[in-house]
């Protein structure tokens, strides 16, 4: 019950907080790379500043007051707490916030995540397992079994990365329904192209490793065993090859469509909730009056659920197409038989 | 007509590629919706390959979706 109430609030007063960041820097593959390109530095600023004046007007509420209509051509999103507080913050640290928000709410993701299983590793118990251990044991447990039936037995020693993948991905995408923050998921330029590259790498390494450099370039091209085959691997290298480099871009652009679409969603909504509230208290009420600032109907909260479904979906799909990648690479007389 | 010929190309763009992905979900679902019915004790796996395999033709759509934002700019 009191979960039930503090969502409600939380979905209440996160109405006024769609802050269109006009750059929509997640958005764009094509945008400026974050950490190494000044012409990125200065639009970012550009626009960091222009925002502010108008943020600064329309509310007086600390918490989640500005709220700015979508930007012109940009896709809206929800403001996290980072660039709420960098509205007091000086100019050089707002800057560096906003473009590194993505590591920085990885790495708050990944202290949370060390601290919690830290914590239930100290505490291990065999016979008076507290809730904590328990539900760390359902969690690597099930992740375990899922792996074992795609790999076969030889599962354990891929479930370390796989599953910190798995859980990885899932909370990041679960901090972007929180109001106030932000998934790292939904930059395609920082976090999924990264974990891109690291399943791809982690592919190939145990794909050379397993296979040896010899039958690696055997398996790409095509695995020939006739003369004829011989013939057609050269047809078939080139295909692989590019196979191979696909896979993880694939994954990543799944992975990042998927998480900024919802959060895209979800603040359109809010933002829609908002522009709602205005027009049916305006009829009675002048609107600047109470200051400009109103919780909007929470017309984002239906796709909170959907949101939530998506995170879990979107985490499972991307560990379980890397378990499949790994599975295909392994040797054949150690897949398990149908 | 002096817009942009992206404001005709993009919605039309994503709408047949959602049209192409409620047919193949509708697909995907019918198949597990069979497959429950013949073996209601098997539901819970084939509860999990379907949504699986939904998300996979998904992204497709996702892929249009991207695209379309991508290009929103130069509008």
């Amino acid at each position: 019950m009191a979960v039930l109430l503090l969502v409600l609030a939380a979905t209440l007063f996160s109405a006024g907080a769609a802050m269109a960041q006009p750059d929509g820097h997640a958005a764009t593959p094509d945008d400026a790379h974050q950490t190494t390109d000044t012409h990125g530095d200065e639009s970012h600023a550009a626009d960091t500043h222009a925002a502010d004046p108008h943020a600064a007007d329309t509310h007086g509420d600390a918490a989640h007051g500005d709220d700015h209509g979508g930007g012109h051509g940009s896709t809206p999103h929800m403001a996290n707490v980072f660039a709420i507080l960098s509205q007091w913050l000086p100019a050089p640290v707002a800057n560096f916030i906003a473009e590194f928000v993505d590591p920085i709410f990885s790495y708050i993701v990944i202290a949370l995540l060390v601290v919690f299983f830290l914590g239930v590793k100290k505490s291990l118990s065999s016979r008076k397992p507290g809730r904590a251990q328990m539900a760390a044991e359902i969690l690597v447990g099930g992740l375990y079994s899922m792996f074992e039936a795609i790999i076969g037995p030889s599962a354990r020693r891929y479930t370390p990365f796989l599953g910190t993948l798995f859980i990885f991905i899932w909370v990041n995408n679960l901090f972007g329904m929180v109001p106030g923050g932000h998934a790292a998921t939904s930059a395609f330029n920082t976090t999924t192209f990264a974990l891109g590259l690291m399943t791809f790498c982690f592919v190939q390494f145990y794909a050379v490793r397993l296979n040896g450099i010899g039958g690696y370039l055997h398996h790409m091209a095509g695995s020939p065993k006739t003369g004829m085959d011989w013939g057609f691997s050269i047809l078939l290298f080139p295909l692989h090859l590019l196979g191979e480099l696909i896979k993880p871009v694939s994954l990543a652009l799944r992975l990042f469509g998927n998480i900024f679409g919802e959060d895209t969603l979800v603040a359109t909504m809010v933002i829609l909730g908002w522009v709602l509230t205005k027009v049916m208290v305006g009829i009675f009420v002048e609107v600047d009056a109470i200051g400009g600032f109103l919780p909007g109907i929470p017309l984002q909260l239906p796709f909170y659920f959907l949101g939530l479904l998506s995170s879990t979906i979107q985490a499972t799909v991307f560990t379980l197409l890397a378990t499949v990648y790994i599975a295909l690479w392994l040797p054949h007389d150690e897949e398990h038989g149908h | 007509m002096d817009g942009n010929i992206l404001g005709l190309a993009l919605p039309i763009g994503l709408g047949m590629a959602a049209i192409g992905s409620g047919l193949g979900l509708g697909k995907a679902i019918e198949g597990g919706m069979n497959a429950m019915g013949r073996q209601p004790e098997a539901i819970g796996q084939i509860q999990t390959a379907m949504i699986i395999g939904c998300a996979f033709i998904e992204a497709l759509t996702i892929y249009a979706l991207i695209a379309t934002i991508l290009l929103m700019g130069n509008l």
